[in-house]
């Protein structure tokens, strides 16, 4: 009796601290993304949108690429052609020409930071600058103010030390789970329907997936709990002790928002241009007009040599 | 000549008006459509209405400039062009440089948008050139300093001395070579540098003594007596003047200034800069010889470029992507009607101007049956 009573005891309080425990691993401030990839900050200040952060997914070769795997199209200004100037991102602001460089007081400027540091103004072009996976970018509309959010530290990657201690802690409760199978019947079912997303979850991942099958029913209802509260969120979670596939697939549905977002951007500004559009018909025309006046002049020149 | 209009040269300054107009024209656009169209028309006025004087040859070293112009541009944008986004069809050697100068990038692929984007500005600036060339060309250089404010009136007799020293040493040097051929010196080789220029240099400076005589003969360089008080007021006028004008310019060109800076700036400027020179002026009293007339033909010149620059500017503020043809997306450019339009009412001074005086030369045979038939 005291043996079953201390048994639940310790299994409450696995069950307590744990998720406590591995919640408080991610920064309670933005949410950064891996070591492995480059996180954008894009801060829309007075276009409307606040300061929004999102992962590249992967290593960009530069910052443009950056912006476009992070899901904010940019648009480059046309006739600036000595270098990539961005004019919009996300198709805003929507009222630039984006012939010429934007005025000095409502444009796009270029930040860089390492995770967690401090933003410095960047020295380079977003074409010409190859971001290293773990730095933050920055963009910020304005009058060439930093974004308005600190960089985010990027999620601490899963400690190869975590391992020894789970296998060590179900050792000795592994009697009182048997001893205590009958109570837990309930949390079994429970714990199957969670386990069933857990091991796709947790399947990509090494360390959490080994103790996953040999962790008790505790361990594996505090591994289910976090996957699905991490599969609601909107913002890519901080990679807890699961990196990889539940956030990437939770990414990935985000990403494929803003690529329609960013599409139905372009398409806006495409139709936009309509105005600026001509054909080879125009081109033909000016060019019967310049040879009139050409052959009129040559015609003249020819008159004056001849007349006395 | 019945019914035609009698030759004479038109007053300067309404071709300078024209041409500048035409070049505030060029200046808004980057349609290569239209600046092609708008070369064609200075083109055909200057053909039609140019004079028979040296200076009146000029034109075609304007256009050479604009070509010139226009290549130095595209080796830039080609070599400093940087992104491989659009049709890329070379691809340049890259070259690295070393960190502290990160922002550039030589080499790389060349984009058909870089080398457009090079020719479209290029061209615009080509034409520009022209327009100013047109002005050269059309109205008499020192006619044209005649009609400076009394105020400038030295600095004009300073350009004026200076504008006759160029074809004044060509023919110097002309003169020189030709005695040195006649006496059996080859006429060629560094050695025969030296011993050409002394004697042009000799020639100028006895020219430019000659000169000065006959000009101090003549009145030159003589000035009222103004108080002093007079005097200074006309400095501090011409200063505040120039003062104001560089706020406003500033003003003008800077997008985040005070939005009243650029047109009261420029405006006061250019009040207290008239008002110092019309004092300044008063202390030069000059009579001038056979005045240029301002009639019908120099209103409807200066007209016309006053006009087509106001309009193109309606234009311009009304819809600015219209004569700025985009190049993200490649597309071909558009030829706009009412832009067009203004552009070709340019041509107008063609026939509008009188003709100019041209020296009669003597008759040609026409044909050699003519003749028989007189003989006959």
């Amino acid at each position: 009796m005291t043996l079953r009573r201390a048994a639940a005891a310790v299994a409450g309080a696995v069950m307590v601290v744990g998720p406590v425990l591995v919640a408080t691993a991610p920064p309670a401030a933005a949410a950064g993304c891996s070591t492995s990839e480059v996180t954008v900050v894009v801060d829309f200040a007075s276009l409307g949108g606040g300061a929004q952060t999102r992962c590249t997914g992967g290593d960009p070769g530069s910052g443009v690429q950056a912006l476009q795997a992070a899901g904010f199209p940019p648009t480059r200004a046309a006739a600036e052609r000595s270098g990539y100037f961005v004019c919009r991102i996300s198709g805003k602001p929507a009222d630039d020409p984006c012939q010429r460089a934007s005025p000095a007081g409502a444009s796009w400027s270029y930040w860089h930071a390492k995770a967690g540091g401090s933003w410095s103004y960047s020295s380079s072009a977003a074409s010409a600058y190859d971001p290293a996976p773990g730095t933050v970018e920055g963009w910020s509309f304005g009058s060439g103010a930093p974004p308005s959010v600190p960089p985010p530290a990027s999620a601490p990657a899963p400690a190869a030390p975590a391992d020894p201690p789970p296998p060590a802690q179900p050792a000795p409760a592994r009697a009182p789970v048997a001893a205590a199978g009958p109570q837990t019947q309930a949390g079994a079912p429970a714990g199957a329907r969670s386990g069933a997303p857990a091991p796709p979850a947790a399947g990509g991942a090494a360390a959490p997936g080994a103790p996953a099958p040999g962790a008790t029913a505790p361990g594996a209802t505090a591994q289910a709990a976090e996957p699905p509260p991490a599969a609601e969120g909107s913002q890519p979670p901080a990679a807890t002790g699961t990196p990889g596939t539940v956030p990437a697939a939770s990414r990935d549905a985000t990403s494929d928002g803003d690529s329609s977002d960013g599409s139905t951007g372009t398409t806006e500004v495409a139709a936009e241009e309509p105005s600026s559009s001509g054909s080879a018909l125009g081109v033909l025309a000016a060019a019967v007009v310049v040879a009139a006046l050409a052959g009129a002049a040559v015609h003249q020149s020819r008159r004056r040599r001849d007349s006395a | 000549m019945s019914g035609a209009a009698l030759p004479r040269a038109l007053h300067p300054v309404a071709w300078w008006v024209w041409a500048l107009g035409m070049a505030a024209v060029a200046s808004s656009t980057t349609n290569p459509l239209l600046l092609g169209v708008l070369l064609a028309v200075v083109g055909y006025v200057v053909v039609a209405r140019r004079g028979d004087a040296p200076w009146a040859r000029s034109f075609r070293t304007y256009l050479l400039l604009g070509l010139v112009v226009v290549a130095i541009r595209v080796v830039f944008n080609a070599l400093l062009g940087a992104g491989s986004d659009g049709h890329v069809f070379v691809v340049l050697p890259q070259v690295g440089l070393p960190s502290w100068a990160a922002g550039i990038e030589l080499g790389g692929p060349v984009t058909a948008e870089d080398v457009l984007a090079a020719v479209y500005d290029g061209l615009r600036l080509a034409v520009l050139l022209c327009c100013v060339g047109a002005a050269n060309t059309l109205a008499n250089p020192k006619r044209a300093l005649r009609s400076l404010p009394a105020a400038l009136y030295e600095l004009g007799v300073a350009v004026v001395v200076a504008l006759t020293v160029a074809p004044q040493l060509v023919e110097s040097v002309q003169r020189v070579r030709r005695a040195r051929r006649l006496r059996g010196a080859s006429g060629k080789g560094v050695r025969s540098v030296r011993a050409i220029a002394v004697p042009v240099l000799e020639d100028a400076l006895a020219r430019s003594l000659l000169l000065a005589a006959s000009m101090d003969a003549r009145g030159y360089g003589r000035s009222t007596d103004v108080p002093v008080l007079r005097r200074r007021a006309t400095s501090a006028l011409l200063l505040a003047g120039l003062l104001a004008l560089c706020v406003g310019t500033y003003g003008l060109l800077d997008g985040t200034a005070p939005a009243a800076m650029g047109p009261a700036g420029t405006a006061t400027g250019l009040a207290l800069s008239a008002a110092g020179l019309r004092l300044g002026g008063r202390r030069v009293r000059r009579t001038s010889h056979r005045p240029d007339p301002w009639r019908r033909p120099e209103w409807v010149v200066a007209g016309t470029g006053v006009l087509c620059a106001a309009a193109i500017l309606v234009v311009a503020a009304r819809d600015p992507l219209l004569l700025h043809p985009s190049l993200d997306p490649l597309r071909w450019p558009p030829l706009p009607v009412l832009p067009l339009l203004v552009v070709v009412a340019g041509v107008l001074p063609a026939w509008a101007a009188p003709p100019p005086w041209r020296a009669p030369t003597p008759a040609r045979p026409r044909s050699v049956a003519v003749r028989q038939e007189v003989a006959a």
